[in-house]
């Protein structure tokens, strides 16, 4: 992997991230000296905490959008995913299974995804729409609307853990990310997902099959929501059907900003964890700021176009 | 040869001068001047990656040079997005169609012109819009169903369609860029007819084109370019077919034809009974012996591509039997025939045969990751050997494996079309006018390569609307008319006009 990155370094392709990079790194100065606060270890890993649950969500919707899809429904998906693994935990089945038990729950809802998509060709905005809504409704009627509280220490140091300063569950995010990049770059089903994104008509008819490469896909994307599930639910110590809701948003934004292109055929999990990293340190150094909510969205939101623009800009 | 006196004009109507840009790893335009006069047919030739499509986008606005100037009838311009070269009156017609699949004939005419109904409003004037674009069609003889959607409409008529839109827009200046490649040769001289009457009425037109005889009969002035660089401009009437070859390849003339040793055929390879495609073809019967290269010649939408996508498993057979190797099969899909010893070059590569946005490497290594792997992962290294490995056997311009395959030239992009399917190790080879829009030298380096691929067991079926293509590579001619095989010949003893009345 090394080896390629400096062929293309050589090759005078300056990697893409190098701008988002930079853009956190400033935004860094800026908080610090705008707040006493802000540059501490404990902030830091604040930072990392917070960014860990959007890195591993935005990989998976990485994943998807490179091949020229969209997954709405992550949100849910993690809602569901943290709720089984809840109920198993309370049904006194021991951790690991019940962790087991939500990460397929969550590769099978992607797996059901990437077949209404793949096989069945509906559009992948109207199939996760759908889904969205599907498994939101379950995870509903499932909990009968109540939360699930009071999960044993076993389960909850994926949310709480350290290693020094460094979370547990930023070690897990970077390590899912690590994975999906290894399968991007390494793996047949990462090169046909790029294939497929860059020119679904000639993927075909250069033998790809385009049903199989979808439902991997998205099952992948589901995994990666159930993967989020546990950080969450573990670190919050509990499961309810509301978790969750708007991540798909944070997760498309981590992938755009970090260089994924919507059309697809473009996309860069370093730059979604980058992405990532970098809306959770704009949350962190504004609500040390005192920036009332709100306007913190309007900012992200601010942020996000820009650097769609400067993308934009920087591939004419 | 007469250089420097047919360069300088008095009032040119467009001066580019010294123009260069560069892409990533490549020099496209290298100090490039183009001066037009007005009213007159320019041609601009050059083999691909020579820089004429480089040197068109950066007129039309699509693309902006890294310097040089821009003078338009005397003041210089700024075209640094295609809506300026509307503006001024540039008016680009491209090779590869760019009309909206989707909308209608007449209104595609008039996309971005129609007639409104008032200001304040913008409600189309549907009769209005209508009625121009009856009058524009029939300014180019074409009788067509305006309501129906373009992409119903063959190849051919699109284009003078896209030719028609843009004698509208009564432009300055038009360009054609390579015009008659989707084009029978009456629509051709149609074409130049249109062409001539509009040079009479002072029409500057810049065309494009790798056909030199085309050059000759309408073209005032020539401009060629090789590698990046101006070679000159000459008036045509003051310079030879072979001082033209020799200034775009910087060789010698060549003859454009491979070497024909004759070689023992294998068993059959592929065979058709009866088969049958939705659209055009009928009954189509023939079979391909390994080592044979047979050629399927007809006008365009005769239905050779058809009955090409239906062996290949790209669309649907109506009714008939496909034989590979002696066993009757059912091909289901692409990958499918794929994995039987099938290979595709498709007509279309940027739509079909590459994907633009993956490099040099992934385009040459897809459907065939396997032989790059080990314990389920690719092996750089690997691909990088088998990339190379053909980089250099076809001749690939270009020293970056990990370019997109977009910034390269259509030559070297059909080169690596091919490098696919060698890499594939296909036993039968369907190639559906693999030689479209590339340069003199490449063809020729493309002749051989098809040659020697028949010569090492390769079946090769070769759809072809060149003539000379055509005889020169096929070991027999199958002649297709309206969805029919109506003939077949022998390369060696048919003459090229007795070939063509049976197309007819």
């Amino acid at each position: 992997m090394n080896n390629t990155f400096f062929k293309k370094l050589k090759n005078k392709q300056i990697p893409a991230e190098s701008g988002i990079f930079l853009a956190w790194v400033l935004l860094i100065l800026a908080f610090s000296i705008l707040s006493p606060y802000f540059f501490t270890t404990q902030n830091f890993s604040n930072v990392l905490i917070q960014s860990a649950i959007t890195i591993v969500v935005a990989s998976g919707a990485t994943i998807v959008i490179a091949s020229g899809g969209i997954d709405l429904s992550v949100g849910s998906v993690l809602c569901l995913s943290g709720i089984l693994m809840a109920m198993g935990i309370k049904a006194d089945i021991p951790a690991w299974a019940s962790i087991l038990i939500g990460l397929s729950a969550g590769t099978l809802m992607g797996a059901v995804n990437g077949f209404l998509i793949g096989v069945v060709k509906i559009t992948p905005l109207i199939a996760t729409l759908a889904s969205l809504s599907v498994i939101r409704a379950l995870a509903y009627i499932i909990t009968d609307a109540r939360p699930i509280y009071g999960l044993p220490m076993s389960f909850r140091i994926f949310g709480t853990g350290y290693i020094g300063p460094i979370p547990y569950a930023f070690v897990l995010a970077i390590f899912v990310a690590l994975m999906l990049l290894l399968v991007i770059k390494r793996t047949r089903t990462g090169r046909y997902t790029l294939a497929i994104g860059g020119n679904e008509e000639a993927a075909r008819l250069s033998g790809v099959s385009l049903w199989k490469t979808k439902i991997a896909i998205y099952a992948l994307a589901g995994l990666c929501s159930s993967v989020a599930a546990l950080i969450l639910t573990a670190r919050l110590n509990a499961a309810e059907a509301l978790a969750g809701s708007g991540m798909e948003m944070e997760a498309i934004a981590a992938a755009v900003i970090g260089g994924a292109s919507l059309a697809g055929g473009v996309a860069s999990i370093p730059g979604t964890i980058i992405g990532a990293i970098l809306m959770a340190t704009l949350k962190n150094g504004l609500t040390l700021l005192s920036v009332q909510p709100y306007f913190q969205q309007l900012t992200i939101g601010i942020v996000i176009v820009a650097a769609v623009f400067i993308d934009k800009i920087r591939r004419r | 040869m007469n250089e420097t006196a047919a360069c300088q004009i008095t009032t040119p109507i467009l001066e580019m001068n010294s123009i260069t840009k560069t892409y990533p790893g490549v020099v496209a335009l290298d100090d490039v001047t183009f001066r037009v006069k007005k009213g007159e047919i320019h041609a601009l030739l050059g083999a691909n990656g020579a820089g004429k499509s480089t040197l068109m986008k950066v007129l039309c606005g699509v693309t902006t040079p890294d310097s040089g100037e821009i003078i338009l009838n005397e003041e210089p311009v700024t075209i640094a997005k295609p809506s300026d070269a509307i503006h001024l009156g540039i008016s680009y017609v491209p090779q590869e169609l760019s009309l909206v699949p989707t909308m209608s004939v007449s209104q595609n005419i008039l996309l971005g012109q129609e007639p409104l109904y008032g200001k304040l409003f913008s409600l189309v004037n549907e009769r209005k819009l209508d009625s121009l674009a009856r009058q524009i069609l029939s300014s180019v003889n074409l009788d067509l169903d305006i309501h129906q959607p373009v992409k119903t409409l063959p190849v051919s008529d699109q284009q003078m369609i896209a030719i028609a839109t843009a004698l509208y827009r009564q432009s300055k200046i038009i360009i054609l860029d390579e015009p008659t490649s989707s084009l029978s040769s009456q629509e051709i001289t149609k074409l130049f007819e249109i062409m001539k009457k509009l040079r009479q009425e002072g029409q500057t037109i810049i065309f494009i084109t790798h056909h030199l005889e085309e050059v000759f009969e309408v073209a005032d002035r020539i401009t060629i370019l090789r590698d990046a660089v101006f070679q000159g401009c000459f008036n045509s009437d003051e310079i030879s077919r072979d001082q033209i070859v020799s200034l775009m390849t910087g060789k010698k003339n060549q003859v454009i034809k491979p070497d024909l040793d004759p070689h023992q055929f294998g068993p059959e390879a592929l065979r058709l009974e009866n088969v049958s495609t939705k659209l055009i073809s009928k009954n189509i019967s023939f079979n391909v012996r390994a080592g044979e290269v047979v050629g399927l010649f007809g006008q365009v939408g005769a239905g050779r591509t058809e009955i090409l996508r239906a062996i290949f498993g790209a669309d649907k057979m109506e009714s008939g039997d496909i034989y590979l190797f002696g066993e009757k099969t059912h091909i289901k899909s692409p990958s499918d025939a794929i994995q039987k010893g099938v290979g595709f070059i498709t007509e279309d590569r940027k739509h079909q045969g590459l994907i633009l946005s993956m490099d040099l490497l992934d385009n040459i290594n897809i459907g065939v990751y396997e032989k790059s792997m080990r314990f389920g992962l690719i092996q750089m290294n690997r691909l990088e050997k088998i990339a190379e490995h053909f980089r250099d056997a076809l001749k690939i311009k270009s020293k970056n494996l990990y370019l997109w395959t977009k910034f390269l030239s259509g030559g070297n992009q059909q080169k690596i079309v091919l490098a696919k399917w060698l890499n594939h190790e296909s036993k039968i080879l369907l190639m559906d006018e693999p030689t479209k829009g590339i340069d003199v030298g490449a063809k020729q380096e493309f002749y051989q390569l098809i040659r020697d691929l028949s010569k090492s067991g390769v079946a090769i079926v070769l759809v072809t609307s060149e003539l000379a293509e055509v005889i020169g590579l096929s070991d027999r001619i199958l002649v297709f008319r309206k969805g029919s095989i109506v003939g077949e010949v022998n390369p060696k003893e048919a003459t090229e006009e007795k070939i063509m009345s049976m197309t007819l």
